[in-house]
């Protein structure tokens, strides 16, 4: 009786690989997916009937303890589980459901062991092939798409989303199964259920599938019309500035008029005196004023202008020394605009806020295109950084005062680019970006 | 004896820089001398064509009698010697640490119209460049080869702590303690400059054995004292606990 309790759950519970750890955040060794298979069996087998359909509940529960204790990450091995139990039940009832239509039924099933042991079998290697490449998909989703969301804090939200939504399809599924058999629905109601639901739940992802791409477009119009704002105000003030030194030539035929006057008379002290108060200052500020405009005027890509003027002007307020060396025109970079600027942006950002916490405030940006490669480099002032193998570790700027946020993204980002090569170095108190761009392609 | 090569056409500030390094050279008993102070740039290249390189050159940015910018010189310069030393003498507003670094690979510059500043700069120039020149000539350290952009820059090889492949393209990422810099290249082609303290430890990775820390057997992994970890592959796991 014992014995063929036990083939019975360890045969019932060959699909319990394929639906609870083919999804997960990184893939499970063989050796914990074997630990995985005897714990669930050694459940069912020891568990009384009497907990019955708990006994379904307490398996799930450990093996996510399980996973979350090898590999960390609840949010995405939750998700992973979920999903992965939706696709398995999926799959069940599409199994039963076929059973059914070719007659078939649940009697066939009870009918003998053999029956029985090859639709186990079956069933399993079904929900392997299913589960495994959707493994694959699912890690490689949270690789390229998932982790740069969870970057950007606008879109976090949308992770949030989708995780209530596979969760609950999830619970929703569960329940299903579980207390449906438990009140004692018949299997061709758990079916039609089970089909609903899942019907249900397929639209609901299409429509937050809308939702993401209506909110990326909002999220890139508002970028555009943020540039288009920054682009005008630059407009503005290369107006004013020409507007300044119109008044400078205006006062120029002024000044070497009076200069004449004392050089006439030779009064040498006085000319001096005047040369001092009044010519020196003039000078000096026409030369220090908004000297940055001009030294952005060779950068030729609006986008990357845009940025580069609102950035600087932040620095500018913020009472940053700042070095803008952009020798020659900059006409194209060789990587897309989007993600040069994403990149730029939190380089500069991060240079600001490092370079605020030191006495020098130090910032300094340089960009050169030559004929092969494409240099961009930001560097600023820094107190120590402890250890710079950690910033670009995901989660690195929530722990220190905010120094390095978005990094993991820049590497994300620079890891589709096989042209793009990046040195990050800090040196006698000085932390430097280098940015390289080849515009020859790698062998 | 590393030879110096002036060229600037303003005749009196010539003669003063001349000055200043050869009381400098004196001073500091430094190997060197200056064998040509001109205005031409055609002489520079002229002289360097036919004499045993490198040299270390002190180039006026803005060489007024001439089509020929300092700049067009030291790309010229740099054909027929690369590992030449290149300081520039120029004047604030044409300062531009990108295109001396970059793309003509100066070692150093100096701002004229910074005059209290200039002896002491130009002090330093000479001190540095016998540095990188003696260094050059017997390598006390072992050093592997370093791409940024065209310029090649080494790095020690005792500063490395290890060098791991990059997870989708063909790149890799040597790291240090002051700094992370990616190669275009492989693991594979990286083992042949280094020397015998290097493990390549698993398909991904490459670590320098004095920086290890711990070795976790349970988890096959090799913990760094930058407390980086690093995955070891099966068989070298054996290697690697015997040592």
């Amino acid at each position: 009786m014992n014995l063929s309790w036990l083939i019975y759950c360890a045969i019932s519970l060959l699909y319990i690989n394929a639906l609870l750890t083919n999804i997960c955040y990184e893939r499970l060794k063989p050796l914990h997916r074997l630990i995985v298979y005897l714990c669930c069996t050694a459940i069912s087998f020891f568990m009384p009937q009497s907990v019955g359909i708990w006994t379904n509940i307490i398996s799930f529960s450990l093996v996510y303890l399980f996973i979350l204790y090898l590999q960390k990450n609840p949010l995405f091995n939750a998700l992973g589980m979920a999903l992965c139990y939706i696709l398995g039940v999926s799959v069940n009832y599409i199994i039963i459901g076929i059973l059914h239509l070719l007659g078939a039924g649940m009697d066939f099933l009870n009918e003998s062991f053999l029956n029985y042991f090859i639709f186990c079998v079956i069933q399993a290697c079904i929900m392997h092939c299913v589960t495994y490449p959707a493994g694959q998909f699912y890690r490689k989703l949270i690789r390229e798409k998932l982790i740069p969301l969870r970057e950007n804090r606008q879109k976090k939200k949308i992770i949030y989303l989708i995780s209530l939504e596979i969760i609950s399809c999830g619970l929703i599924f569960v329940f299903n199964v579980v207390f449906g058999n438990y009140v004692g629905y018949t299997s061709p109601v758990l079916f039609f259920n089970g089909i609903l639901f899942l019907l249900f739940f397929l639209s609901t992802g299409i429509i937050i599938w809308q939702l993401y791409k209506s909110m990326q477009e909002d999220y890139e119009l508002r970028a555009r019309v943020t540039q288009a704002e920054s682009l005008s105000e630059y407009a503005n003030r290369l107006e004013n500035l020409y507007q300044e030194i119109r008044g400078f030539k205006h006062d120029y035929m002024n000044i070497l008029s009076s200069m004449y006057s004392y050089l006439e008379e030779e009064r040498f002290d006085e000319l001096k005196q005047y040369y001092e108060e009044r010519l020196l200052p003039d000078g000096r500020k026409l030369a220090a004023g908004d000297n940055f405009i001009g030294k952005l005027s060779n950068m030729k890509v609006m986008e990357l202008k845009g940025l580069l003027y609102t950035k600087v002007l932040k620095a500018v307020d913020l009472q940053l020394h700042i070095t803008i060396d952009i020798p020659k025109a900059v006409t194209e970079m060789n990587m897309d605009t989007p993600t040069l600027v994403r990149i730029l942006g939190i380089f500069l950002d991060n240079a600001i806020e490092a370079a605020l916490q030191t006495s020098e405030k130090e910032l300094s940006i340089g960009i050169l295109c030559s004929e092969k490669y494409d240099y961009i480099r930001i560097a600023n002032s820094s107190l120590p950084v402890k250890n710079i193998t950690e910033i670009f570790k995901e989660g690195y700027s929530e722990k220190d005062n905010h120094l390095g946020v978005g990094l993991h993204e820049v590497e994300t980002l620079l890891d589709k680019h096989p042209d793009a090569l990046l040195n990050t170095e800090y040196k006698d108190g000085c932390f430097i970006q280098l940015l390289q761009l080849c515009r020859i392609p790698t062998q | 004896m590393l030879p110096i090569i002036i060229c600037d056409d303003q005749e009196e500030y010539r003669a003063y820089l001349e000055n200043l390094i050869k009381k400098h050279i004196c001073i500091e008993e430094l190997d060197m001398e200056i064998v040509l102070s001109t205005g031409k740039p055609d002489d520079v290249l002229h002289f360097i064509s036919e004499n045993r390189v490198p040299f270390l050159y002190f180039l006026d940015v803005d060489l007024k009698d001439n089509s020929c910018s300092g700049i067009d010189l030291a790309s010229q310069i740099r054909k027929h010697d690369p590992r030449g030393f290149i300081v520039f003498i120029t004047v604030h507003n044409e300062l531009s640490h990108m295109t001396f670094q970059y793309r003509v690979e100066a070692m150093d510059y100096i701002v004229k119209d910074d005059p209290e500043n200039v002896p002491d700069r130009i002090k330093q120039c000479l001190l540095h460049a016998r540095e990188l020149f003696s260094s050059k000539n017997n390598e006390v350290h072992k050093t592997i080869r370093l791409n940024v952009g065209e310029k090649v820059l080494f790095l020690r090889q005792e500063d490395i702590v290890c060098i791991q492949a990059s997870s989708n393209a063909h790149k890799i990422r040597i790291f240090t303690h002051e700094g992370i810099y990616e190669q275009a290249g492989s693991l594979r082609e990286m083992t042949e400059q280094l020397d015998e303290n290097f493990l390549h430890c698993h398909k991904s990775c490459i670590i320098n054995a004095t920086y290890i820390k711990q070795i976790d057997k349970k988890r096959r992994m090799v913990i760094l004292s930058n407390g980086m970890e690093c995955p070891v592959s099966f068989r070298r796991m054996k290697a690697l606990s015997e040592a």
